[in-house]
């Protein structure tokens, strides 16, 4: 049997995809907050709310995770 | 047909990279006005079509493995592999490849910044990545929560660089930053490593 995967090569493109689709949106999360005339300075105080916000979601939803 | 061969020693394999990322690569990047000019051209995409059908006429061996990972469970190695390329395209892009996210300048204050902007991105990102795994339900509870703790430990340094950054220190909140970014890198190989306990036992 062939170990050719379609779904293989669609999983890692999409992979790739997907990431660029995140940086690209980030991207333009922080051009917007410059258009908006924010500082350096306060843009990086909001990406740091932003991280906190994100690791506060991503362990709520590992804790609410079956256990095995 | 019975010849076996890696999915990077494929033609295909190539020729589709080349079709999909020469587009996203001139967009993303910056190389040298005349690899971008090429880049963005129809032309890499043509010789990638032209690769990947020239690839799929002279098949003569089976792909059974990929960068040396056998592919005998189809079935439950694309995900795990798919979240490896979740975190190896987010450092690639979030990394020092990238284009600036926030400033192109020099001095100490903005070089400081651009970094931590972009460990900012690449930590919030990964952490919503794991979100989403929580709930894709591919990796363990406890292999989520391993993960989770190399991700708190960059995001404890980089909260660190950014005190420093506030303070005026901008060298010392660049150099937390880095190291925030380089740990952040270090997921690739938890996430290899985890890639690799999914091969079967041969």
């Amino acid at each position: 049997m062939s170990a050719f995967s379609p779904e293989l090569i669609a999983y890692l493109i999409l992979g790739v995809v997907e990431r660029l689709g995140s940086v690209d949106a980030a991207r333009a999360h922080i051009d917007g907050k410059k258009a908006q005339g924010k500082s350096f300075d306060v843009i990086l105080d909001e990406l740091e709310a932003e991280r906190i916000a994100a690791a506060g979601e991503a362990h709520a939803a590992v804790e609410n995770m079956p256990d095995s | 047909m019975n010849d076996q061969k890696d999915l990077l020693a494929s033609k295909t394999t190539w020729g589709i990279l080349l079709t999909i990322l020469a587009p996203l690569l001139s967009k993303y990047f910056n190389f040298t006005p005349e690899l971008q000019a090429m880049l963005s051209s129809d032309l890499a995409q043509i010789v990638g079509l032209v690769l990947a059908g020239w690839g799929q006429l002279s098949r003569k061996a089976s792909i059974t493995s990929v960068a040396g990972i056998p592919l005998n469970k189809p079935p439950t190695t694309p995900p795990v592999i798919f979240i490896g390329f979740l975190a190896l395209g987010m450092a690639l892009l979030v990394g020092c490849a990238g284009k600036p996210l926030l400033t192109e300048g020099t001095s100490p204050a903005e070089r400081a910044a651009e970094a931590i902007a972009q460990a900012e991105v690449g930590l919030t990102i990964a952490y919503r990545a794991v979100a989403e795994e929580a709930a894709r339900g591919v990796l363990t509870k406890a292999e989520l929560t391993d993960f989770l703790g190399k991700l708190d430990k960059a995001s404890g340094i980089l909260t660190k660089a950014q005190a420093l950054r506030r303070d005026g220190l901008f060298a010392d909140s660049l150099k937390e930053a880095l190291q925030s970014k380089s740990l952040l890198g270090t997921v690739n190989g938890l996430l290899a490593e985890r890639i690799k306990q999914q091969r079967p036992k041969t």
